[in-house]
């Protein structure tokens, strides 16, 4: 389906009626949306938002609209009278030849004494085509849900500078949200979840019930509750974040493009170290990782290390006394003195000879079987303490290494705090004032991270608590006589969960996997430099790892442009995947890319995105004639947003000018 | 993979399970059940423990029958 017509009134700097009809082609199914920073891109994106679901928020769009509130146009807000309602409403029809589905939604605002909109009547409605024309369709929810989820709604309608920021902090929680909601599987997660409470609340139908399951069964509740609120802080908390991190990443922005020498310097000097300080985290994360696997491997044996060596040393002081036969095997004995020569390759003497044959009959004789034995048994020893000394070598190797990168750390966070200090200190208030805000920003960020780390560590704890006295309270359900009828269906549902979660796991390993294969295809086609990449990975903890031509994991170097390539790679990938046949709305998808990745894109991306109609909202800056011409055979039409800039209000007009 | 009709890409994974038949069957009807009603499905617990227990019954005795 593509878009036919959207239609916007009074939506934000949107006055009065403005109309987009856009035409129908096979072929050209880019359009392009010409206008300035500031004219209201962001906001048209917003309006089909708004339609579609009642709300404009996105993490890839949020920041650009902080500041606004409402979204009755301000300009309408200020002619009309006290006491006066105005509407506001958006309408988007989608289809292929015709319209086959008309979404409408309003909202009507009265003006209050003190001059703020307050909404007062909302409505939203469906329409779809069947058999008898368009009607109606009862509940918008359910067709919404069917049309495109509120949760794919991100890799359709986004921001493409904000997809910078989806590979930057928090990145494993960032895929794994995305997979999720693309496999569209909260539909099982919820059947699971009350299937669950109806085997309980079948155990709690069993009569008398004894006071240890009721005890249990009130933790469970406990639990239930705790997982709840931890999940709600949760999304709160990566919501801050990813809000923090926006902010940052305009005020970065802004010191890099500022016209102060000096601000620029110290922007990019900030970037480059954040880059090194990322590489040097990720190196400490795998020592720490490497120094796991090793403690998990040789640590048991290492706590065998003052019994290895005082065994040497009570073998050492037997052999001495004669008790236990000597370090050296008969069968080694009886070859030396049949060949006469020793091992260095010189004739063996005749007392020398007397000597071997005194100890071999020695050992052979008093000995005899054993000797071998403790030949083994000595062997394996001075393995062990080996294995065990190299152990220590290799973790204090890897806890220097630890150390050196801990220092390296240190150094740069002086670094960027001089880097602060600095830019704090410009006698330039405007900067001065945004390098406090990002200081702020910063801190936050970090608390933030680490405060996210603890809620998911609890909510793993927790829910391994719950599952425990689950177990437990069937167990003890099971054991009671009275409770026999009902535990064949307590049963059959302990069953059914198990087989839920296994489709459940199963369709989102499978979504993980197609997710990464388009993924790294697309990667590749748009990237320039592709000889420097080899291979892109998702794994099962739903980290994104690139890796170089030297299978160096290189996430962390990324350009912005590149990385943005790799995020449009992967918004183009879940598109796929979704399978959802709605068109594509970008804000300013080249905003970070120039040169010959703009080409790429110009290229390659109207060939993945070949059935789909794409709507590029761009800047003059963006769409230039090199741009122009390589996409040119794809566009079916031109648009521009004019800003009148003493009204503040927008108009959308045919071509470009 | 086409997601777009998730909920058949469910109904193909139950069934190239290798569990019961009865279990598959009963999932699946109650999956329908969600599925035709989400995501306004009725939110207390005892209308869908109800429902759950209804569409239980007709599968649990057949349970470990033969196909």
């Amino acid at each position: 389906m593509r878009f036919i017509s959207v239609e916007v009134s009074n939506f934000r700097q949107y006055e009065g009626h403005q109309k987009i009809d856009f035409p129908e082609s096979d072929t050209k199914n880019f359009v392009i949306v010409l206008g300035s920073n500031g004219s209201g891109k962001t906001n048209f994106l917003s309006s089909v938002v708004w339609c579609f679901y009642g709300e404009e928020g996105s993490p890839f769009m949020q920041s650009k609209n902080e500041k606004r509130q409402g979204i009755l146009n301000e300009h309408m807000l200020e002619s009309i009278s006290v006491g006066k309602t105005a509407i506001v409403s958006v309408e988007v029809v989608l289809g292929e030849k015709m319209p086959e589905i008309i979404l409408k939604r309003q909202a009507t605002f009265k003006k209050d004494d003190e001059g703020h909109a307050i909404q007062i009547q909302k409505n939203f409605e469906i329409f779809k085509r069947g058999p008898g024309g368009m009607n109606n369709l009862p509940n918008t929810l359910i067709a919404m849900n069917n049309i495109l989820p509120k949760e794919v709604k991100d890799f359709f309608f986004f921001d493409g500078e904000k997809l910078d920021n989806f590979f930057k902090q928090g990145t494993g929680q960032n895929i794994q949200t995305a997979v999720i909601n693309v496999s569209q599987i909260g539909l099982l997660e919820l059947t699971g979840n009350r299937l669950e409470a109806v085997m309980r609340e079948v155990m709690r139908t069993s009569k008398d019930l004894s006071p240890e399951s009721t005890s249990i069964e009130g933790e469970i509740s406990a639990f239930e509750e705790s997982i709840k609120t931890l999940e709600s802080d949760i999304t709160k908390s990566q919501k801050e974040v990813s809000g923090a991190n926006d902010k940052v990443a305009s005020i970065d922005k802004f010191l890099k493009e500022h016209s102060l020498p000096l601000a620029r310097e110290m922007q990019r000097r900030r970037e480059s170290l954040i880059l090194q300080s990322k590489e040097i985290d990720s190196a400490i994360l795998r020592l720490h990782k490497k120094e796991a696997g090793l403690i998990i491997k040789y640590a048991p044996l290492s706590f065998l290390c003052d019994v290895c060596n005082s065994l040497v040393y009570r073998i050492d002081k037997l052999t001495e006394e004669g008790k236990i036969p000597p370090d050296i095997k008969p069968d080694f004995l009886k070859k030396l003195l049949k060949k006469g020569k020793c091992i260095c390759g010189n004739e063996i003497g005749k007392h020398e000879k007397e000597l071997i044959n005194k100890l071999y009959d020695n050992v052979s004789m008093n000995y005899g079987e054993n000797a071998d034995l403790w030949q083994e048994g000595r062997s394996e020893l001075a393995n062990s303490i080996r294995t065990i000394n190299r152990f220590k070598e290799d973790l204090e190797d890897i806890h220097k290494s630890i150390n050196d990168n801990n220092m390296k750390e240190k150094k740069i966070s002086e670094d960027l705090e001089e880097i602060e200090i600095k830019l704090r200190g410009v006698d330039i208030e405007e900067i001065a004032k945004k390098e406090e805000e990002r200081s702020m920003l910063w801190g936050a960020i970090q608390k933030q991270m680490s405060q996210l780390g603890a809620y998911e560590q609890s909510l793993q704890h927790v829910r391994g608590r719950k599952s425990i006295r689950e177990r437990e309270q069937k167990d003890l359900f099971e054991k009671q006589e009275k409770n026999k009828s009902l535990k064949k269906e307590v049963d059959f549902y302990d069953e059914s969960i198990q087989l839920l979660k296994e489709v459940h796991d199963n369709i989102v390993e499978d979504v993980r996997m197609q997710t990464e294969k388009f993924t790294e295809e697309y990667f590749f086609s748009l990237i320039w430099n592709k000889s420097n990449f080899k291979k892109i990975k998702i794994d099962d903890k739903y980290t994104i790892s690139i890796f170089n031509q030297y299978d160096a994991e290189c996430l962390n170097t990324l350009s912005s442009g590149q990385r943005q390539i790799l995020a449009l790679s992967f918004m183009a990938a879940l598109k796929k995947v979704s399978g959802f046949n709605i068109p594509v709305i970008i804000d300013t998808p080249l905003g970070r890319i120039s040169g010959q990745p703009r080409e790429n894109i110009a290229k390659n991306l109207p060939e993945y995105l070949k059935n789909t109609q794409v709507v590029m909202l761009v800047t003059d800056t963006e769409y230039d004639d090199e741009f122009k011409d390589k996409i040119r055979s794809r566009v079916g039409a031109e648009f521009s947003i004019m800003l009148d800039k003493d009204t503040g209000s927008s108009r959308i007009e045919n071509g470009i000018a | 993979m086409n997601l777009i009709e998730v909920n058949k890409l469910i109904i193909e994974k139950i069934d190239s399970s290798n569990k019961d038949k009865a279990l598959k069957e009963f999932l699946k009807e109650i999956i329908r059940f969600e599925r035709d009603n989400y995501p306004t499905a009725p939110g207390l617990i005892q209308r869908y423990t109800n429902e759950y227990r209804r569409i239980s019954n007709k599968f649990i005795n057949k349970k470990g029958v033969p196909e």
